[in-house]
């Protein structure tokens, strides 16, 4: 990906010196363009004629514009324009790129971060941002009241402290050195530290605007934000607009003038008001007209860091055998779900993490009837023997889910002779139900927090809140202990195999299905926008032509 | 009618604790809690929350609590929404389904007494029975239909309404309310016909008739106020509804109402957010109610004559 990037960009940079039109670029940034932004500046000044406004649809308003409060997707990609981290994501390959800080050095041990922050950081205000906003920004963060406060984890004392176990801040790994240096000690390496930072919850805010206003310093007459762009109205269920923000560092990038977001949950006016050129980009699409909106030029579909898979309660017969549960996963077949239901391009999954940053997922159990009727002869089950008890698959209340949940267990009445039934249930009670392992097979799904396979694999660990399938294996959590300290890439995704094929090939306490896609319809005048595992995408790097 | 309108302004706060009480506990009872998600929270955190927005000790003292504030006019903070506390949400949030449930209302009430009048004056012609028969596509319609079904048409092929939005008094408003209203007016309609046919074969008619007035005196003056009764007393209930949004039509036309904190409060188990819309919702009802009972004195003699 990153050599392919490499290749257009300076194909890019050759074009534009062919063309002559370099010393306009010029004009237009000031100072040297980093290779991987170039592939960002436009090309000629056809987009200066353009409107430099951007609506798109956030299927949902905020629940809240708070970065520490802040657990969803749309609420990040929001906040995403507002604040800006020390490091930010790449658009395309989403690798750490300078933020705040303009570069940073790490300790051989890859114990202590060093960031140096840039002198040209300014607030909404006018106000330079300091190492020191960054402490204040980070020990509220450490209010257990933070949703992700385990984002922080990696910090030496930072466990310590939000548990009120340590009391002194200072003993936290946070130091300011001067105010443009922050150097940050961990305690354990942690190769992917620098995607946590750039992750909504280690944003800076304004702690003296939070104490003035508690909750309501979000407000468009009170925020104050150090991104790409400014809050100018929030107007709840109606529309967000966002500003260019002229104190922003790399104001002379940013190419939007005026960013619309509308908060629009019937997928299918959404769908009305593309067509109708009123709405440039809309990241969920409604789902039963998948086969016409696949035929319209602007649709996109790439691989999303997201898998959908099925729980084994592992505690009660009969899924506490592992051989019925191996069955089970033989049994399914996910290609026809993916192909001939899903139909958008979902990816039939053996394997439990997706690819991701180099990993590549194990084979894991394929389709394969006969091996599934032995096991579950085996497991004393079948013709002449014990009957299958009548159980039950659950899942939240979803036309989507219903329709897997049925098709699947058609399968497996066809495949193993075993009649499941389905049952939905509403959202908060199937929540209840799963975590008090109160079902027999449950839906399930996971996105990853950061883009490496221990987001993925750490929630199986015994008795992690997550786990939820009452699965416990003292090999997978000594492995998990391994390679959290393993830094080496090789060595990492060797161990993260081994989890993976004890999760997914020996001890099967999930069934996975398929790997999520991000689906959605963008116009071909939307540019600088790309594709990416995360579904990020700032809007910093994007403009219409 | 004074000394009977005090009466049943006494028992309004009595009925409104009863509500608040038994809503109080029930959401209580419902299983998952608002901070539950498909994601274990880290430890502490669902403890440090909880203390936050006052849902610690005992579920009865939270009550005490819930009722002082309540008495002080603060419904409490949206667990949902963080930035926001119930009362600015609905402050936010009634308006827009205040201006579209009245829209609606309007043109479902001219509608539908109007279809039901000519239908009754009408009654057995072919007339009676299209209108009749549209009226019962009008009730059995659902909205989720009905409403992108006028956005295709109005917006997508006449290009004449917009597809959705809110701009106050303007044409976004519409297509949600005669979407909102159509249901309404296929009532009103029936309750009209109904009404009407009631009365037209009522004795006084008939000797109207014999004294020799005019048809439209006879509809006008003396048969319309008594065949309006029972729209009349469906009117209570249906402001009361249709002034606090609806789920649907606000997502087909992206209406910022309260119609969705309505269902979503209570799928989220906001608490607060579930107690404000039913306070609010009680309460509505209530007035309702006693202006139809007002106007009913107006419009049958009989009920003014008991007091």
């Amino acid at each position: 990906m990153s050599y392919l990037q490499c290749i257009v960009n300076i194909s890019f940079i050759a074009c534009l010196c062919l063309f002559n039109v370099a010393g306009a670029m010029a004009d237009d940034v000031p100072g040297n363009v980093p290779e991987w932004k170039a592939a960002y500046v436009p090309e000629g000044d056809v987009w200066k004629y353009t409107e430099q406004h951007l609506t798109f649809n956030n299927g949902t308003d905020p629940e809240t514009l708070d970065p520490h409060m802040m657990t969803g997707l749309p609420e990040m990609r929001l906040a995403e324009a507002l604040f800006e981290g020390l490091v930010t994501y790449d658009p395309s390959d989403l690798t750490p790129r300078p933020g705040v800080a303009e570069s940073w050095d790490v300790s051989d041990d890859g114990l202590i971060y060093t960031f140096h922050l840039r002198k040209d950081a300014k607030w909404s205000d006018g106000k330079e941002v300091t190492a020191l906003d960054f402490l204040f920004s980070w020990k509220r963060g450490l209010d257990p009241v933070n949703r992700y406060i385990n984002l922080f984890f990696p910090i030496a004392g930072a466990k310590g402290y939000s548990e009120g176990k340590l009391t002194d801040f200072n003993e936290v790994g946070i130091h300011v050195k001067d105010p443009q240096t922050l150097e940050v000690v961990l305690h354990a390496p942690c190769p992917y530290f620098l995607d946590l930072v750039a992750f909504p919850t280690y944003y800076p805010v304004r702690v003296e605007l939070i104490e003035k206003f508690n909750e309501k310093w979000t407000r468009q007459e009170n925020i104050i934000g150090n991104g790409p762009f400014v809050l100018k109205e929030w107007s709840p269920r109606e529309q967000i607009l966002f500003e260019k923000n002229p104190y922003y560092w790399d104001r002379d990038f940013v190419k939007l003038e005026l960013v619309t977001v509308l908060p629009i949950s019937d997928l299918n006016t959404a769908y009305k008001l593309f067509q109708d050129d009123k709405l440039h980009w809309m990241p969920a699409l409604p789902v039963a007209r998948i086969e016409e909106l696949k035929r319209n030029p602007d649709y996109y579909v790439y691989p999303m860091l997201g898998t959908y898979f099925y729980r084994f309660n592992v505690t009660k017969p009969p899924f506490d055998d592992v051989r019925v549960r191996k069955a089970f996963c033989l049994a399914t077949d996910r290609v026809e779900i993916c192909n001939e239901l899903l139909k958008g391009g979902e990816q039939p999954s053996n394997h439990f993490c997706p690819p991701v940053a180099g990993y590549e997922p194990v084979e894991g159990l394929k389709h394969d009837i006969v091996a599934a009727r032995k096991l579950l002869a085996a497991a004393g089950y079948g013709k002449d023997k014990m009957a299958f008890p009548k159980l039950e698959v659950i899942y939240n209340t979803s036309e989507g889910h219903k329709m897997i949940a049925e098709a699947i267990s058609q399968q497996w009445k066809q495949n193993l002779g075993i009649d499941m039934g389905t049952r939905n249930m509403e959202w908060k009670v199937y929540l209840d139900n799963q975590n008090n392992l109160d079902y027999t097979i449950s839906r399930s799904s996971w996105i990853g927090d950061y883009a490496d396979p221990f987001t993925f694999f750490s929630i199986f660990r015994t008795d992690d809140g997550n786990n939820r399938t009452g699965w416990s294996c003292r090999e997978y959590d000594e492995l998990l202990d391994t390679v959290s300290v393993t830094l080496d890439r090789k060595e990492r995704n060797r161990l993260f195999n081994e989890l993976e094929k004890l999760l997914v090939e020996q001890e099967c306490p999930v069934l996975p299905i398929y790997d999520y896609v991000n689906k959605g319809l963008i116009k071909e005048s939307v540019l600088g926008w790309e594709a990416n595992i995360r579904d990020v995408h700032p809007l910093k790097y994007i403009w219409r032509e | 009618m004074f000394r009977y309108l005090l009466r049943r302004l006494v028992f309004v706060p009595i009925i409104l604790l009863i509500l608040i009480t038994i809503t109080f506990f029930l959401v209580r009872m419902a299983p998952g809690g608002p901070f539950s998600s498909d994601r274990e929270l880290p430890p502490g955190v669902e403890e440090a929350l909880t203390k936050r927005y006052n849902l610690d000790g005992s579920v009865v003292s939270q009550y005490g609590r819930y009722l002082v504030r309540l008495v002080q006019g603060d419904l409490g903070p949206s667990l949902k929404q963080k930035d926001f506390s119930v009362n600015e949400i609905i402050s936010n949030h009634l308006p827009p389904s205040i201006l579209l449930g009245i829209t609606a209302l309007l043109i479902s009430l001219c509608a539908g007494v109007a279809a039901g009048l000519v239908s009754a004056l009408k009654s057995n012609s072919l007339l009676d029975y299209s209108t009749m028969a549209l009226a019962v596509i009008g009730i059995s319609l659902p909205v989720f239909v009905f409403g992108p079904l006028l956005q295709t048409l109005f917006s997508r092929v006449f290009h004449i309404l917009p597809v959705s939005g809110y701009r106050g008094i303007s044409l976004h408003l519409i297509l949600p309310a005669v979407t909102l209203g159509l249901p309404f007016a296929a009532r009103f309609a029936r309750l009209t016909r109904a009404g009407m046919l009631d009365i037209l074969s009522e004795d006084f008619i008939t000797t109207a008739r014999s004294k020799g007035l005019t048809e439209r005196t006879i509809v006008l003056r003396h048969a319309l106020k008594g065949a309006l009764l029972p729209v009349v007393s469906f009117l209570g209930p249906a402001i009361a509804s249709i002034t606090t949004g609806s789920l649907v039509v606000e997502k087909i036309f992206n209406i910022p109402g309260l119609g969705r904190e309505f269902v979503e409060s209570a799928l989220n188990r906001d608490y607060f957010m579930i107690m404000g819309t039913v306070i609010l919702y009680g309460t509505l009802i209530i007035i309702c109610n006693l202006a139809v009972d007002i106007v009913y004195g107006f419009l049958d003699p009989r009920v003014g004559n008991e007091n």
